[in-house]
């Protein structure tokens, strides 16, 4: 086991709006090693962004209520000042959001955009020294170092999500948090990206959360996975304890599964999960996931949230499975 | 997934568009108030004559030049000429109501019509509508309203046509560039495809989609109108002479600004707080009629 | 009855585009029947013209040339007032479920759009016993009637969708990427309605979705385009057991598949981008990204023919 890096801690986040109350995070128990990538996985509203966006420190100031710890590299971030803050957001930590068609600029040429990030992380480095700098980042990225005075609107979306990206690391961050980075991508392009993304990983050994919904895209990318479900981590562990058909699994996990078009072989029909992800604000009581959960009795409607079980590095939050079975 | 829609769950309330607008409408303080403003502006220039006779506005009394406000029987004096500005404060609201809304109003149905042209024709018939609309604009609207007025003469039909072409421009401009929006949405495509014809298109996809620009402009427009009518009577076009209306108040009132502030005051008061009710109405409206903003107040 | 009846047969459908930079040819040459009851899955990346298709099929789009035969009837030129009648039975599914929706109408209200459209019903109150019906054709709760599609999530409101689409009882439906802007989890039950729906109403649908995994389950025959050209044609089985064109093999490749015995093998990564369809050069389209491509490939253009028993390819590998 290696270093940690970061630290969630029984975090959770509630929104109010109107008197009424969404928790869109709770109890999230989380951590990333040194060099590590975890995988994200969940549905529309199921709160990985919120997560994502309260490690950046920016969640909304207004209306939002947090507990819990965040702890990065053993510095709490959870009550840091905003200006302490700016020192560690794209310097230390840094986030590639899912649009890559409005996260850019398109008034400024890429290179400056990435220079700007090179420039204000280190104030005295010289300009020769930015340069360089920059067309080292473009090679890492994939794109020839010719169109760093190209405009945003001359990219394709796939190569505007790797300027995202080498701007992202452009601060050379420990920790990058990249939530659906190819979600807007055609597949094929979905696939230059990722595994440029995997040698990009390896080459900075910098550690990775990525959000996203797709299985397959965990499969190949990450070393551990958490599966969220309205605002909880139903399960959690290493890429094979989730993968592994032969272990048991949270209902929630197998109905993703069961729910995704099958390539490989032909099935008639699809196993959807029936129903609908409850709106955070009308939450259930027991197991979140029990009015859909065919495995569904009478204790997982009531009291608090199931126990978790855990059996070495594989959590599963539910009634209905036994540590001794996991 | 579970249809329980049969076994006796509640349907959801319906509530007619209006109802649901005001029940919108009536959480915010503002929009009462503004809405409050605006219905009693309306209802004095309906009942003018009720309140005051017409007469009164217009009558001339030598002997009774330049009385202060709070005099007996005159409420808020008399102007130059003797006549009470009371009288002529309330005979103006109509006055002004009826240049503000006509001329308003018929620039907005004409430019919201000519806006979905051109977002739904498109081509030729874009390009002519636009240019004609560009060489109209480059005329400032001031000198245009000027130009129009002196060359029809005065007269409040006159007065409203001016201020109804010159408020063309903008409104065409501005609905457009929503409507052009409006007329990419798939929802205005799937119409196409279930067989919808042009106009029904416009009557129930455009214009609905439209409404918030057409209110906020359209209400807008109303103050500005008022205003501009007003600024016409103050340079002595537009109104005819002895038709009390508030821009020309303000003009006489001008040689005895020094002495008898309240001649300028009155009006000038009058004409400002009904431009802001009038405007933040619009917004109010604006607000009250999108569904989005639902439960939202 | 072995002859199967054809319900659309397109015959070198063109649509170009004028732009500033000269013409793009969204959809170029594209032929294929369509038999009555099937589903034809139209597989592509964006800018491959897939969704100009549909549109052109359905006539939203004028066709720059050939021909759409749709019941025995050339719809090409035909005069709006007759194509308006022809409308109830063609219908469209859009990929957005919120700009697809009229906010400002309440469900009932969208879901009656096309009863009114076409004046099928005189009193109230039959028409909104076929609203409920249809509601419940979707499985779509009856208390949400008088919601608006913004206090609707994803899922529902393509259900709405679909109730539109099924309203005037229409023989054929093109499904413009229907289910790509939902969760999985509610992809999966809109597949499954769309594929009841087919089997209780006779329907006939173009499936138009740029995810290969989607279109496997709910087609029979696939066709796959690149810049506005077809690169193959086959039914659905065989397309992924044997994928012939460089193009479509790495659209295969490229699926990410949620199974750790797939890891570390990299997966065959196609290189460069979709080229613009503005003013294509000579020879095969997707020669500047292939692997096996040729110098014959980039100043021939391939023709689109059947290499084995009914797998229609464009490639010069096949010739």
């Amino acid at each position: 086991m290696g270093e940690k890096l970061l630290e969630i801690k029984d975090y959770s986040v509630r929104f109010t709006t109107d008197k009424v109350i969404s928790r869109a995070v709770s109890h999230v128990n989380l951590s990333v090693d040194k060099g590590e990538v975890l995988g994200l996985v969940g549905e529309t509203g199921a709160g990985k962004t919120t997560t994502a966006l309260s490690v950046m420190g920016l969640l909304p100031k207004y209306a939002v209520e947090t507990e819990g710890k965040i702890i990065f590299d053993g510095q709490e971030l959870t009550g840091m000042k905003e200006r302490q803050y700016r020192n560690i957001r794209g310097k230390r930590i840094s986030m590639i959001f899912q649009d890559p068609m409005t996260s850019l600029n398109p008034v400024f040429r890429v290179g400056d955009q990435i220079a700007d990030v090179i420039k204000i992380h280190n104030p005295k480095i010289s300009q020769t020294e930015v340069n360089k700098r920059v067309d080292d980042i473009m090679r890492m990225v994939g794109i020839a170092k010719e169109r760093k005075s190209e405009y945003p609107h001359q990219f394709s979306g796939g190569m505007k999500q790797r300027v995202m990206i080498a701007i992202a690391i452009a601060g050379n961050p420990d920790l990058l948090i990249a939530d659906e980075p190819t979600t807007a991508l055609d597949v094929t392009i979905q696939a230059q990206v990722i595994k440029m993304m995997r040698s990009l990983q390896k080459e900075l050994g910098s550690s990775v959360i990525l959000i996203t919904h797709d299985l397959g895209i965990v499969a190949n990318f990450c070393d551990k996975v958490a599966i969220m479900y309205a605002g909880e981590i139903v399960e959690s562990g290493t890429l094979e304890d989730i993968f592994d058909k032969s272990r048991e699994h949270h209902p929630y996990t197998e109905g993703l599964f069961a729910s995704l078009p099958n390539i490989t072989e032909r099935t008639e029909r699809l196993t959807p999960i029936k129903g609908l992800t409850p709106h955070p604000s009308e939450l259930p009581a027991g197991c979140k996931f029990h009015p859909r959960c065919p495995k569904c009795s009478e204790i997982c409607s009531q009291g608090d949230t199931p126990p978790q079980k855990q059996k070495e590095t594989h959590m599963v939050q539910c009634h209905q499975i036994h540590e001794e079975e996991m | 997934m579970a249809n329980t829609g049969k076994d006796g769950r509640k349907r959801m309330k319906k509530r007619g568009q209006m109802a649901e607008a005001w029940a919108r409408m009536k959480t915010q303080p503002i929009a009462v108030v503004s809405l409050a403003v605006v219905a009693v502006l309306v209802l004095v220039a309906i009942f003018a004559d009720l309140i005051v006779p017409y007469s009164k506005a217009i009558t001339q009394v030598a002997s009774d030049k330049l009385l202060p406000p709070g005099t007996a029987g005159h409420i808020l004096g008399t102007d130059g000429f003797g006549r009470d500005m009371f009288a002529r404060i309330i005979h103006g609201t109509r006055t002004a109501l009826e240049i503000g809304l006509i001329s308003a109003g018929a620039s907005i149905v004409i430019s919201t019509f000519l806006a979905c042209l051109c977002a739904t024709v498109g081509g030729w018939v874009d390009n002519l509508i636009m240019r004609f609309i560009d060489v109209v604009s480059c005329i400032p609207s001031l000198v245009m309203a000027l130009a129009i007025c002196a060359a029809l003469g005065n007269g409040i039909p006159q007065l409203v046509f001016a201020l109804f072409f010159t408020g063309l421009p903008m409104h065409t401009k501005m609905v457009r560039s929503v409507a052009l929006g409006v007329a990419k949405m798939e929802y205005v495509e799937s119409a196409v495809a279930l067989g919808a014809k042009p106009g029904y298109i416009m009557m129930r996809h455009m214009i609905p989609n439209l409404a918030s620009v057409i209110i906020i402009n359209g209400t807008a427009q109303v103050s500005m109108n008022i205003m501009m009518g007003a600024t016409l009577g103050f340079v002595g076009l537009g109104v005819k002479a002895p038709t009390p209306e508030w821009g020309t108040m303000l003009a006489d009132g001008l040689s005895y600004m020094l002495r008898n502030q309240y001649m300028v005051l009155v009006p000038g008061l009058v004409l400002a707080l009904a431009a802001l009710f009038i405007n933040s109405l619009g917004d109010s409206l604006r607000d009250a009629l999108d569904p989005q903003l639902k439960g939202r107040a | 009855m072995s002859e199967k009846k054809i319900l659309l047969e397109c015959k070198n459908l063109m649509k170009y585009f004028e732009t500033p930079r000269g013409m793009l040819h969204a959809v170029d040459d594209v032929t294929f029947r369509l038999e009555e009851g099937k589903t034809l899955g139209v597989v592509g990346e964006s800018g491959c013209g897939k969704s100009t298709l549909g549109r052109t099929i359905l006539r939203l789009l004028p066709s720059t040339g050939g021909q759409i035969i749709f019941d025995g009837k050339d719809i090409t030129k035909l005069p709006d007032k007759e194509m308006l009648n022809l409308r109830k039975q063609m219908q469209i599914v859009f990929q957005d479920p919120f700009s697809s929706l009229d906010p400002k109408m309440t469900v009932s209200q969208i879901i009656e759009e096309p009863l009114k459209i076409h004046k099928l019903y005189n009193s109230k109150e039959k028409m909104s016993e076929r609203v409920s019906e249809l509601m419940e054709i979707v499985g779509l709760d009856d208390r949400y009637v008088n919601t608006y599609p913004h206090e609707l999530d994803g899922g529902r409101r393509q259900r709405i969708g679909i109730a539109r689409a099924i309203a005037l009882n229409p023989k054929f439906i093109v499904c413009d990427e229907p289910v790509s802007a939902l969760d999985v989890s509610i992809q999966a039950q809109i597949l499954n309605l769309m594929m009841d729906l087919k089997e209780e109403l006779g329907l006939t649908y173009i499936f138009i979705t740029h995810d290969l995994s989607v279109v496997k389950h709910i087609s029979d025959e696939i066709l796959v385009l690149y810049l506005g050209k077809m690169v193959e044609k086959t039914s659905s089985d065989r397309l992924f057991e044997n994928p012939l064109h460089p193009y479509t093999k790495a659209l295969l490749s490229a699926i990410p598949i949620p199974d750790i015995a797939f890891k570390g093998k990299e997966a065959q990564v196609m290189k460069g981008e979709v080229t613009s369809p503005i003013e294509p050069p000579e020879g095969c389209r997707f020669a500047s990204r292939c692997p096996n491509a040729t110098e014959r490939c980039f100043k021939v253009s391939p023709e689109f023919k059947e290499v084995e028993e009914d797998h229609f390819v464009a490639c010069h590998l096949y010739e």
